[in-house]
């Protein structure tokens, strides 16, 4: 096998690797913040992405504009979701309450994703813009996955510039931190829970527009999605950022490569493997040391 | 805190809560086993097969659901990936009657198999608590899922056909496995029997040390127990009563497919056993039967049965927190124990 294969696979999966990162931020938010693991995480990006694709093919409108469209409107969903059906869960005890969760979040996943197939089709769309490629020796890149590598890096300074100066940032570091020391400081944890899951919601819809422009989008693809997210911020640590995109981009790096050498039905397994030596070896998640 | 507030309990029910509601159970599973007993012989008058059969694997699944009580409902451990253990024991059972159709000799390798691998496995999922748990198993179930699907030995994706008709000897009478009513009464009572015996032991000291670690799993330890020990035997045990029931699945349908091993598998029985009434044992058969049904009328009407699943998910979690189980069983507990009076 030739070394431009390789290399090719290699910047696919970097691509692919940062929108995971991407997916998992939101994750990291709504889990490090409101402690739920919001299995129909993954799905967001699968819904939203169908739905931009059928934007696109039936108004042609911009990717920006879809964009701008549908961000919000995620945003809006997940805040009510939160409120609507977790919130009152949270007053259970706690077994009942996380089964309460986790049953209410896989339930919305196979809703969005049935009435989805249903409205949409089952079947693999995407977006295909005409943009021309640059080759660099025999690896061809299109201009297209350069402005999605660089929307990924804007929206991860973006998030990170977000989380360590306004208010809402610090008030998120805190309630992941010591959830109780935050609300004795004053970060009233209804507010700032609600408004997480729909910042983190909103980010799987962002990182859902760039993915349908390279990668094709099925309604049912959500859930894989949603396990790759949550072995990505338990490698990269909770409300770790810069940990979560390294680890996202080794991910997506390696399912590329193992789907060239070894057949791609093997790649989607890596991201289960990896999370279960992780855990055995570090039964509480892994820690990095905090700067 | 099992008993809605508006039901006053006397002071005796008061006393001996746990112990009441568990006989409330075995009533129930009685009540179970007599509609059960009148349905099939409803099926046999009228000469049914498809409703027995339907009937039969309802039974097998709420053995399979029963298991995943006795890990959520007794010690607190939401498995994602119990179906792996099922599946399991399907396989086996389907491997060893292929080579041999013999039945007491497939159920003795399930039993030690699945003894041995749910304590190989537990090993590994018992290291970590909570959420983390529920993915492990997830993950452990999704791996060895795989390998099933991608393995030609196992008849990867198409699964194992042609598992011959299993002779039953019980001693006075034979059973075969392709009768509708006798393999129905049969399953009937294999899974009673799953359940005697899973009551028996969670009232035995072990049963409270899992209750413990259910109610507070820091303070055990103090009483001078190993609550990992508990946890892995507690596993242990309810991967083989998961794998019994999964061995009588080729037996009545003939064939296996990785299907039983995946997450929706698991994630049915978690449902089953929440719309049953989780903690309660019986909850499990009840669930099994009302989820078959309302699959199989779900599955008339609409080829997209995920939206109605996912509604019954919600619905259930947000009306109806403890289950059906949990709404009956403190009023047939209050019913013994004015009788006791």
């Amino acid at each position: 096998m030739s070394v431009d294969v390789v290399l090719q696979v290699v910047v696919g999966g970097v691509l692919l690797g940062g929108l995971y990162a991407l997916v998992a931020f939101g994750l990291s938010l709504i889990y490090g913040v409101v402690r739920i693991l919001n299995f129909a995480h993954g799905t967001i990006l699968a819904v939203v992405g169908v739905m931009a694709s059928v934007m696109f093919a039936s108004w042609q409108l911009s990717p920006v504009l879809i964009a701008l469209i549908l961000v919000p409107g995620v945003f809006v969903i997940g805040a009510l979701f939160y409120r609507g059906l977790l919130r009152p869960l949270e007053r259970r005890s706690p077994l009942e309450a996380t089964i309460g969760t986790v049953l209410v979040t896989v339930g919305a996943l196979l809703i969005l994703s049935d009435v989805t197939a249903v409205l949409a089709g089952p079947m693999q769309r995407n977006i295909l813009l005409r943009a021309p490629v640059i080759e660099v020796g025999d690896i061809i890149i299109s201009i297209t996955q350069l402005a999605i590598l660089a929307a990924i890096v804007v929206l991860t300074l973006a998030i990170h510039v977000i989380l360590k100066t306004t208010w809402f940032g610090l008030a998120v570091r805190a309630v992941t931190q010591e959830p109780v020391a935050a609300e004795l400081c004053g970060a009233r944890s209804l507010g700032i829970k609600t408004l997480t899951f729909g910042v983190g919601s909103a980010t799987v819809a962002m990182a859902a527009v760039l993915y349908v422009l390279t990668f094709p989008v099925d309604p049912y693809m959500g859930f894989g999605l949603t396990v790759k997210a949550f072995t990505i911020i338990v490698v990269g640590g909770i409300g770790n950022l810069p940990g979560a995109l390294i680890v996202g981009v080794l991910l997506g790096v390696a399912e590329g490569l193992v789907g060239l050498f070894w057949g791609p039905e093997w790649s989607p397994a890596i991201s289960v493997v990896l999370l279960l030596l992780i855990l055995v070896a570090f039964p509480a998640g892994f820690r990095w040391r905090r700067a | 805190m099992l008993s809605p507030s508006h039901l006053p309990l006397s002071a005796t029910l008061r006393h001996d809560r746990s112990g009441l509601l568990m006989r409330a159970s075995h009533v129930l599973v009685v009540v179970f086993v007599v509609a059960a007993l009148v349905f099939a012989a409803l099926g046999a008058a009228l000469g049914d097969t498809f409703f027995l059969r339907l009937a039969t694997e309802a039974l097998i699944l709420g053995g399979f659901a029963l298991s995943v009580d006795i890990l959520l409902g007794y010690t607190g451990l939401l498995s994602l990936g119990h179906a792996l253990y099922f599946g399991f024991g399907a396989y086996v059972s389907a491997l060893m009657l292929k080579q041999t159709p013999s039945f007491w000799l497939a159920m003795g390798v399930v039993l030690v198999a699945a003894a041995a691998f749910g304590f190989l496995t537990g090993l590994i999922a018992n290291r970590v608590r909570g959420v983390y748990f529920a993915l492990v198993t997830f993950g452990l179930a999704q791996v060895f899922a795989k390998v099933v699907y991608n393995t030609r030995a196992l008849g990867a994706s198409d699964g194992m056909i042609g598992i011959p008709i299993v002779p039953i000897e019980l001693g006075v009478v034979t059973v075969m496995s392709n009768a509708p009513v006798a393999f129905f009464l049969f399953t009937l009572g294999f899974v009673t029997m799953l359940y005697a015996v899973s009551a028996y032991l969670l009232d035995t000291s072990f049963g409270r040390v899992l209750g413990a670690l259910r109610a507070n799993e820091n303070r055990v330890p103090f009483l001078g127990y190993s609550t990992h020990r508990a946890r892995l035997a507690i596993y242990v045990f309810a991967s083989v009563v998961a794998a019994l029931s999964g061995a009588l699945y080729p037996m009545l349908r003939g064939f296996v497919s990785p299907e039983l091993m995946f997450f929706a598998a698991s994630g049915n029985a978690v449902i089953t056993v929440v719309i049953g009434g989780v903690g309660t044992l019986v909850g499990a058969l009840y669930g099994s039967v009302i989820l078959t049904v309302l699959k199989s009328v779900i599955g008339t009407m609409t080829e997209h049965h995920l939206i109605v699943v996912g509604l019954i998910f919600m619905a259930v979690v947000i009306f109806l927190p403890k289950g059906l189980m949990g709404f009956v069983r403190p009023r047939v507990a209050r019913l013994l124990d004015g009788g006791g009076r």
